[in-house]
């Protein structure tokens, strides 16, 4: 026993032989993600010292979120999940800890935010979302750490940009409700399938109410199925009933404390290992030597993908390949280029400066944060922040570019 | 399971793999690894097709294993993740070679 009082909270976890809390604590983790992983992870890497988080969530908290997601309480239903995650922290976990909280979609961040991290913890529900996180990783050569869990299942897919594949090698499929809602001719011309007659109804439904259905609400359960049946009628499907449709596009994926607590434990000690292999150089000569030791001997490593069944209490690692070919990590994608800085008076409508970007760059489209569509007599300011990128593209080829908008400041 | 992928797919224990009835079929024999079964237990063989598709092997692995067509599943070659529309002979496979069954369409966050 050692009796030299420590008055460090972290002196147990400091007393490890490959440990540098100053690492720790000059890292930002940027969380994408604040339900039942992201919300752990957060509290995890509070609790083990890290020097800033950037929390980024758009969702409100639910009721239904309260059986696993520790940071929320009745009382924070209808706020949201960053701005209470980011108090609860501080106030319960790590008052010292800077924190800055982000209540919008990921596409609207400025890509900033992106580079002010030293490593991305992806803790997103769906599909698209994962996709654009995994771009700016590999654009900005971050490591990115992302998690899912889905009832008895849980996986942890850490990326290295060099060296393993990325979430988008060997063209994964995206799930049948991600192409459903990705394909809008779908939405309004001719449902294929019967199930397009429910998510033709979910976007009816959004144009007339303009908000989106409560699955516990009745009557809109209601609304929703009379939409449903109309095209499900005129197209000869059969009918819709009331639930069938809310389970058709209210789809929510099982979920279990216990698994989102192992694949988070899993997810941030990956995290704390690879700022650890990151910054290598920072510790000690003596630690580092034994440090690189356990690495030769793949004593300490990194798996590329870990999965967790919590139906038989395994946990497996893989090793995954890169995808040479592959559009976003591959070695043509326009993400793993150098892309061109143009500077811009912010003052500039948009429209002025995408003329003079398709005429210096001889493609058609612009593209930015998901395609949003611009308004042309808004001040490019009011769109783009300072330093983030757009792409240019074309019909005519498969070059696109990637360029670095910069604003030009009086001085400049 | 259909009678086409019987023509195809069956246990490697029946002494005779028979005749495929298509001639363009070759078939070879794959090892499917289950790691979630104890070690003694999670490797299985079977005869597939290689000029068939990923997804042909998909049912072989659920034939193998007893896998529900509930459970999404995804098959591993030398590190990559196959493509269920994919040819199998566009990943060079070879006799013998091991092929990992994993879950797939793990999303929630």
């Amino acid at each position: 026993m050692n009796s030299i009082p420590s008055d460090s909270v972290f002196d147990r976890q400091e007393r490890l032989s490959i440990w540098d809390q100053s690492i720790i604590e000059d890292s930002c983790v940027l969380i994408i993600g604040l339900g039942g992983t992201g919300g752990e992870v957060a509290k995890n890497l509070a609790l083990l010292g890290i020097g800033k988080l950037i929390l980024v969530d758009m969702d409100t908290i639910e009721f239904s979120n309260l059986n696993r997601q520790l940071l929320f309480s009745r009382s924070d239903i209808g706020k949201n999940k960053a701005r209470v995650a980011k108090e609860v922290i501080k106030d319960r976990f790590n008052s010292s800890i800077d924190i800055d909280a982000y209540s919008d979609t990921i596409q609207s961040l400025p890509f900033s935010i992106f580079e002010e991290a030293d490593i991305i913890s992806g803790c997103v529900d769906n599909f698209l979302a994962r996709q654009y996180i995994n771009e700016h990783a590999i654009e900005l050569s971050l490591p990115f750490i992302d998690s899912a869990t889905d009832g008895y299942f849980g996986q942890v897919q850490s990326i290295d940009v060099k060296n393993t594949a990325c979430l988008a090698c060997d063209s994964p499929h995206p799930p049948e409700e991600t192409r459903l809602l990705t394909a809008p001719c779908t939405l309004v011309g001719t449902p294929r399938i019967r199930e397009h007659c429910a998510w033709k109804a979910l976007y009816e439904f959004h144009t007339l109410n303009e908000r989106e259905p409560d699955e516990n609400s009745s009557e809109d359960a209601l609304k929703l199925t009379k939409l449903a049946n109309e095209s499900a009628s005129k197209y000869n499907f059969p009918l819709f009933d009331e639930k069938e449709v809310i389970q058709t596009v209210l789809y929510h994926v099982p979920s279990l404390i216990t698994v989102n607590a192992v694949t988070s434990g899993i997810q941030s000690q990956e995290i704390i290992k690879t700022l650890f292999l990151d910054k290598l150089n920072h510790f000690p000569e003596k630690s580092r030597k034994y440090f690189q030791t356990l690495i030769d001997s793949e004593r300490f490593r990194i798996p590329d993908l870990t999965i967790y069944s919590a139906l038989t209490g395994t946990i497996n690692s893989f090793d995954l390949k890169k995808d040479p070919e592959c559009l976003v990590c591959g070695d043509s994608s326009m993400y793993c280029q150098n892309p061109t800085t143009i500077n811009i008076n912010p003052k500039s409508k948009c429209r002025t400066i995408f003329t003079v970007l398709k005429r210096k760059f001889k493609k058609d489209f612009i593209g930015f944060r998901g395609n949003t569509l611009i308004p042309g007599d808004v001040p490019v300011g009011e769109i783009l922040k300072d330093r983030d990128r757009i792409t240019v593209s074309s019909l005519i080829d498969d070059d696109e570019k990637r360029i670095i908008i910069r604003f030009k400041t009086k001085k400049s | 399971m259909s009678n086409r992928k019987k023509d195809v797919v069956w246990d490697s224990n029946v002494s005779s793999p028979g005749t495929p009835s298509d001639t363009i079929e070759r078939m070879i024999k794959v090892r499917f690894k289950d790691p979630q079964l104890p070690p003694d237990q999670n490797i299985r063989e079977k005869y597939i097709n290689i000029n068939g598709t990923v997804f042909q092997a998909l049912s072989a692995a659920r034939d193998a294993f007893n896998i529900p067509e509930v459970v999404p599943i995804a098959l591993l070659f030398k590190g990559r993740r196959m493509n269920p529309s994919n040819n199998l002979a566009s990943y060079n496979i070879e006799e013998n070679a091991l092929l990992m069954i994993v879950p797939d369409q793990i999303k929630g966050g």
